[in-house]
């Protein structure tokens, strides 16, 4: 590159290493030329073409400039490999610019000096300098092209500087007192230039110190005169000052030199490029900086808004804004599917690291692990007294693993951590609206982003489109635009190249056709190319764009490199970084891909799929991508294995929903192929577990019974066996309104009878485990509990003898739902920690979520408020997205409870509304149910629950005797005691379940203030362990008061006046303590009324 | 530190783009813990160059968006450490060297060819800032300076170009305040082969606090490492014992003094403005802190030649005025903004 020697005074030549380069016919040695005028700028296609031929392109002129380039390249950058990027004719949208230092260019290097000279202080330094530049001008600059305007333009400027040049030299050699030589120097230039003042002063100021003061009077009244005659003006007070001085002999005139100024002068000889990509966004931008600002511990920041609003481009301005306080790591995640799970986290990790991105650095870890790596990560790479500031572009195309590590990791870190997460509102799904709700609390901001102002539009658009255009025009783009800035700029481009055209065949309004076209005015070949490119994804691999074409015999490697080079010229593909590519923008690569016919697409990834195979056969996700996209009958039995395997990857790390896909995607390709239907039972299975995992219970339930039936039909007696199990960690009942499958249950126990009698190894003992823990979970809750119960033992106490912690930790969930009052007290804290640390040990995130649900639970139920409150935040932050609407709801509840315990009745009345209100909308089945029970436990709080009663009237009608009771109560509170008996159940008992103190204690009162003693009895026994409890606090959401106060009603039942004292006494206490004054009022109005 | 690098004025954000789309290594902020390279100065950014372009694109960013290169408060700073390539040229008995490269990478690359270059008594350290620092060595007698062992250089200068160093830079470069940013250097293997007898018998002077004086090889390891503090001076000739005595006194005040003697091949003018010439000595004066008041150099003065060696931490780089003006001249011409800091 140093050797390269670009000449444009007089001929446009070049010379490499000395040899002079033959640069072709007129046309393409112009390019040159025009480059060369441009200086260090961009010269548009556009430009080109009007210039080139002068203003009437053929039809084929971009092809031919495409080739001119292509040659000029090859002639100046012999060296250049096919992959390596070129640095001297560099492509940079919208066109091409010259990347040479200033000496390299003759003109330029004259420019260079020019300013140069013009700011030194060392008046020898100047001398110097400006010689240097004036040897150059061996000619006229651009003096082949004069009758072109683009040379005329910049050759009428150097000719400016020239000018000047000539005399900042002369002033500076008078400085160093070289009169003589300043004399003969200026009088030509003062021949040439007679109307230029600074000239003829300075011609005065040599003759004056040569000591011809008659000369240097006659210059001065020459250009006095030429002044007036020609120009009418009067001369400059510089010049009369000079003429009072001569004719004074003012000392002044003589001194020189002046000191030489060893001063730094500024190095900004360079204008500073002025693209501002961030127009009409400073409101924006300072949100954002107060948000930084603000920031404590970890803190959450989104920035929302549709496809091209300018997101991804205000947050990489805030970023560059921010380098000097904030360590940064970005992730982007992928635009097309099959990336790993997880990949924007494997970005920022290798950015913090300071590697390149690999897969394999994510591969394997748990979202657990990621965070906890990443917080480590962290650690290490922020130097003290700074922040974090991560940012995850394009959140909306997150799988579960990503948003799953996203929440752990604002629990898991605990110094200054800003995350800047962007997202498409209209494409966030489910998890990621989850997501936002579950880190509500550590959420700093959400900046909202809207169209730009037209002010700003207009400014962007100016700045992507160099043409003028009609003042109607480019308000008509304006309006159509809609602020979108990625609408601005690509119609900006547009409409340079078809200018006032535009307006007139109509403009589209949809940036997708604006983008069609664009591509339809880049030669065909390009753009099919591009479009065979798009099929890999967003960013671009070269590697693996040129094997693909390869494989196909398509293009050539030469080929994919120009064809991406028309990109980038075109602004359809940017350079992120040093040898990275990609499409500016997911709409480009989407415009680009749907141009293919489905069929080509098809082929396509088929194509892509066999050169992965060979280069990458680790990326599970992107194989099962492709697979899936070339489906038919003769590849289906060929993609069999890849999606089982992506499915079952993506299992296990977390991607629930990408599992669930290509699950399906395999049962379809198994379709395809006629596998036996026996190959299919391990891919249900898969499906089964993916689905309850991503929280669609019903669909889970609908696949496992199809799972069941088809094992039986087809499978062998061990298959049959694994289709019925339930692998999936629950907090919270699997079955819809607890109803029992009895023949499921049948069978599990048949299951379970004939591996008892079975000699076992120990993958047998494991299947044990599992027929157990899930026959434990279709029981617990209903009239068999006792079988839950006796089912989940055995299941610890086999898994425990079998030393597997997974086992374990199955077998510890399903003995966690059957571990609620009136089970011993104790019970739920042991299998809660149990689960706790053998789901740590397994490594099982899900399973270690519901442990914190079962310690909250647990803490909640023994009254320590804030123990339950950090399990239930523990829960939340580590939970599955499939647990997170539930542990989302109980965490709402928990607030209503906890405001409820604490004396705040109408408060907690209000926040059970709400909450309710947002489960119900979230499509939560229990929503309805749970917002009668609740307002149930407010009523009831308040004194009074026949308000409630049209609600809980429609509730019992389903006939659940704890809904009964509910009627009951409601009904004696409205003084209709003869309905209430009527509707009094004595024989039946509540559900034995994490609602039973609840239900229990409401039975109770019921007992005592209807006056059924059998029944008061029973109850009084069986509450009596849990004196000292609020009734219902293990549910986490609701409760009647302290359990003392009914066994102090019930004790008044059969006479026992002293224990009832005692007990109403306790329930003062114990509300009391809590702040809880509704109950303790109750508790003493009873007291004083006995 | 941290405090220092908050009041910094931010650096530019087109600047940043910039550096983000055309450097390949990393850019280490104030944030980062990278940019502890920096010490305790704090520099705009940190480049930790991966190659030459990384270089080139950063000079440019610099001058561009107006920050001045070098390890400077608010300027960038280029890091070269990992510029360490080495490459051997059998048949001219030369090597490439990256200047981030040390004297041990460079000994194994030549080892199994039997050759070895002319090193400093820093093993470890690397190559280039001895080089343009004009290192004394073991076999400085022999052999002269590292920096006349210098065949030719590749300079990124303010243009942002990388090119081959002409004569006129080239001499200049190698002991002159910087120019512009060196990449690599093509090293002459002429040293002695380790574990030669000219090799294992080198020696320096030593002396220690308690005035004891001793010989030390490469054995002492630790007497070749850099200190927390030192200075160097170059010392002429002249009333020996009076020196050796205020050596003494020096030593018992900072901590050690090591001594290198000089002549033989440095005796020749050199071509560089790294110029020993008229030096016997070497004195090199050690401490494990900062010392309180001031430096050993006036106690020094009768027998200061006036000239210096940017490499071993001159109190105030001098030059003849012969060679100052002819570096005046080349930063007029390479550097006239006065980019590099």
């Amino acid at each position: 590159m140093s050797d390269l020697r670009v000449r444009a005074f007089g001929a446009v030549t070049a010379t490499l290493a000395g040899v002079p380069l033959d640069l072709g016919g007129p046309r393409q040695r112009a390019v040159l030329g025009l480059l060369a005028a441009s200086g260090q700028r961009v010269v548009s296609t556009d430009r080109f073409l009007e210039d080139l031929w002068g203003g009437e392109p053929p039809p084929k002129a971009l092809s031919a400039l495409q080739s001119y380039v292509s040659r000029l390249r090859t002639l100046l950058e012999p060296d250049r490999g096919p992959r390596e990027p070129a640095r001297v004719l560099v492509s940079s949208s919208p066109g091409y610019l010259l990347d040479l230092p200033d000496e390299a260019v003759d003109v330029w290097e004259f420019a260079a000096l020019c300013r140069t000279a013009g700011s030194l202080a060392d008046p020898a330094a100047v001398v110097e300098t400006a010689d240097r530049a004036l040897a150059l001008w061996t000619d006229e600059p651009f003096g082949a092209y004069a009758d072109d305007e683009w040379a005329a333009l910049e050759a009428t400027r150097l000719a400016g500087l020239r000018t000047d040049l000539v005399e900042t030299r002369a002033a500076a050699a008078l400085d160093l007192d070289r009169a003589g030589e300043v004399a003969r120097d200026l009088e030509p230039h003062v021949r040439d230039h007679p109307l230029h003042e600074r000239g003829v002063r300075l011609l005065a100021t040599a003759y004056y110190r040569l000591g011809r003061q008659g000369e240097a009077l006659a210059a001065l009244s020459g250009l006095r005169e030429r002044l007036v005659d020609e120009l009418g003006l009067d001369p400059g007070p510089e010049l009369r000052e000079l003429e009072t001085a001569i004719l004074n002999h003012d000392p002044a005139l003589r001194v020189a030199p002046r000191v030489a100024a060893s001063a730094p002068v500024p190095a900004a000889s360079a204008p500073t490029p002025a693209e501002d990509d961030v127009l009409g966004r400073a409101a924006e931008l300072a949100r954002l900086h107060a948000a930084a600002a603000a920031v404590a511990g970890p803190t959450l920041v989104w920035v929302t808004g549709e496809a091209g609003i300018g997101k991804t481009t205000l947050v990489e301005r805030f970023c560059d804004e921010s380098v000097s306080s904030w360590r940064i790591a970005r992730g982007r995640c992928p635009e097309v599917d099959g990336a790993p799970p997880g990949w924007a986290w494997a970005e920022a990790l290798a950015e913090l690291r300071g590697t390149a991105p690999d897969p394999a650095a994510v591969r394997g870890l748990t979202p657990f692990d990621l965070a906890h790596e990443l917080a480590h990560e962290l650690q290490g790479a922020v130097a003290d007294g700074h922040g974090a500031l991560v940012v995850l572009d394009d959140l909306h195309r997150a799988d579960g693993e990503t948003l799953q590590v996203l929440r752990h990791l604002l629990a898991a870190v605990r110094r200054p951590l800003l995350v800047v997460a962007t997202f498409r509102p209209d494409e966030a799904g489910p998890d990621l609206g989850l997501t936002v709700a579950a880190v509500a609390d550590r959420t700093g901001e959400r900046i909202d982003l809207a169209g730009l102002d037209d002010e700003a539009a207009l400014a962007l658009l100016r700045a992507s489109c160099p043409t003028e255009l009609p003042e109607a025009t480019w308000a008509a783009l304006v309006e159509r635009a809609g602020g979108s800035p990625l609408f601005l700029r690509q119609v900006g481009r547009l409409a340079a190249s078809e200018g006032a055209q535009l307006a007139t065949t109509g403009l589209p309004s949809a940036i997708r056709d604006i983008l069609d076209r664009r591509l339809v005015r880049l030669p065909a070949a390009t753009v099919d190319l591009l479009s065979r490119a798009a099929v890999l994804g967003r960013d671009i691999d070269l590697d693996l764009v040129v094997a693909c074409e390869a494989e196909r015999d398509l293009a050539s490697e030469d080929e994919v490199v120009d064809a991406l080079d028309a990109g980038i010229v075109a602004g359809l593909v940017v350079v992120d970084a040093p040898g990275s590519l990609s499409f500016a923008h997911a709409l480009v690569r989407d415009a680009l891909y749907d141009r293919l016919p489905p069929m080509r697409r098809h082929r396509l990834h088929a194509t892509a799929l066999a050169v992965l195979e060979r280069i990458a056969p680790d990326a599970t996700g992107a194989l099962a991508h492709h697979a899936a996209a070339s489906l038919d009958a003769r590849s289906a039995a060929h993609a069999v294995p890849l999606l089982e395997r992506a499915a079952a990857d993506a299992l296990r790390n977390g991607a629930n929903a990408e599992a669930v896909r290509h699950a399906r995607a395999a049962l379809a390709a198994h379709d395809l192929a006629g596998t036996a239907e026996q190959q299919r039972l391990d891919v249900r299975r898969l499906l089964v577990q993916g689905l309850a995992s991503s929280g669609d219970l019903a669909g889970a339930h609908a696949e496992r019974q199809a799972s069941i039936e088809a094992a039986a039909r087809w499978g062998d007696a061990r298959q049959a066996v694994l289709a019925m199990l339930w692998e999936t960690a629950t907090a919270w009942t699997i079955r819809e309104l607890q109803r029992v499958d009895r023949p499921l249950v049948a069978r599990l126990q048949a299951a379970a009878d004939e591996l008892r009698a079975a000699d076992r190894d120990a993958v047998d003992e494991r299947l044990l485990v599992d027929v157990l823990a899930t026959l434990a979970l279709e029981t617990e809750g209903s009239d068999l509990v006792d079988v839950a119960e006796a089912a989940a033992a055995e299941a610890v106490e086999r898994a425990r003898a079998l030393g597997d912690p997974e086992a374990l930790c199955r077998a510890l969930n399903g003995a966690y739902l059957v571990a609620y009052p009136p089970r011993r007290d104790g019970l739920l804290l042991e299998v809660a920690t149990d689960l706790l640390a053998a789901s740590r040990e397994a490594g099982l995130l899900s399973y270690e979520a519901v442990a914190h649900s079962a310690l909250f639970g647990a803490y909640a139920g023994a009254g320590d408020l804030v123990r339950a409150e950090e399990h239930v935040v523990l829960a939340r932050s580590s939970g599955t997205a499939s647990q997170l609407p539930l542990t989302l709801a109980v965490s709402g509840l928990f607030q209503g409870l906890k405001l409820l315990v604490h004396g705040q009745v109408e408060t907690a009345a209000t926040v059970y509304e709400q909450v309710t209100a947002l489960m119900a909308a979230s499509g939560d089945p229990n929503g309805a149910a749970m917002s009668i029970v609740l307002g149930f436990t407010a009523a009831h709080a308040a004194g009074d629950t026949s308000t409630v009663l049209p609600g809980v009237e429609q509730l019992a009608a389903y006939g659940s005797v704890e809904l009964v009771d509910y009627q009951v109560c409601c009904l004696l509170d409205a003084g209709r005691d003869d309905e209430a008996r009527a509707h009094w159940r004595p024989d039946r008992d509540p559900r034995r379940d994490y609602f039973w103190l609840f239900n229990a204690t409401l039975r109770g009162e019921l007992a005592a203030r209807l006056g059924d003693v059998e029944v008061a009895a029973r109850y009084e026994q069986a509450l009596t362990p849990w004196a000292g409890r609020f009734a219902g606090l293990v549910s986490g959401a609701a409760t009647l008061g302290p359990v003392d106060h009914v066994l102090g009603l019930l004790a008044r039942v059969r006479g026992d006046e002293e224990t009832a004292l005692a007990h109403f006494a306790g329930a003062a206490a114990l509300a009391e303590q809590y702040g809880a004054t509704q109950w303790a009022e109750r508790a003493r109005k009873c007291a004083s009324s006995g | 530190m941290s405090s220092a690098s908050h009041l910094a004025r931010p650096i530019d954000p087109t600047a940043v783009a910039a550096l983000r789309r055309t450097v390949r290594g990393r850019v280490a902020y104030p944030a980062d813990t990278a940019y502890a390279v920096a010490g305790d100065v704090s520099p705009a950014a940190v480049v930790l160059a991966v190659d030459e372009a990384d270089v080139a694109a950063a000079v440019r960013v610099a001058r561009l968006h107006g920050l001045g290169v070098g390890r400077a408060d608010g300027a960038l700073m280029v890091d070269v450490a990992r510029l360490a390539g080495v490459a051997v040229h059998l048949a001219e008995r030369t090597a490439t060297v990256g200047v981030g490269a040390t004297w041990r990478d460079v000994m194994a690359a030549a080892a199994p060819y039997g050759l070895a270059p002319v090193p400093s008594w820093r093993l470890d350290g690397p190559v280039g800032p001895d080089v343009l620092g004009g290192a004394v060595g073991p076999f400085v007698r022999r052999l002269g300076l590292c920096a006349e062992h210098v065949r030719s250089l590749r300079v990124v200068l303010a243009d942002g170009v990388v090119r081959t160093a002409d004569d006129d830079l080239r001499h200049g470069l190698l002991g002159g305040p910087s120019l512009g940013i060196v990449t690599q250097v093509d090293l002459a293997l002429s040293g002695p082969a380790p574990g030669s007898a000219e090799w294992r018998t080198a020696t320096r002077t030593r002396i220690t606090r308690d005035g004891r004086v001793e010989e030390v090889g490469w054995g002492d390891e630790a007497a070749h490492r850099p200190a927390v503090w030192e200075r160097g001076f170059l010392l002429g000739a002249g009333a020996a014992p009076e020196r050796d005595e205020v050596l003494t006194t020096i030593a018992a005040e900072y901590g050690e003094v090591l001594v290198d003697e000089l002549g033989g091949a440095t005796d020749r003018p050199s071509e560089n403005a790294a110029d020993a010439s008229g030096a016997h000595y070497l004195v090199t004066v050690r401490a494990d802190a900062e010392p309180r008041d001031g430096s050993p150099a006036r106690s020094l003065e009768p027998w200061l030649t006036g000239g210096s060696l940017l490499a071993h931490h001159p109190v105030e780089p001098s030059w003849p005025p012969a060679t100052v003006e002819r570096l005046a001249a080349l930063r007029r011409r390479h550097d006239p903004h006065g980019l590099f800091r």
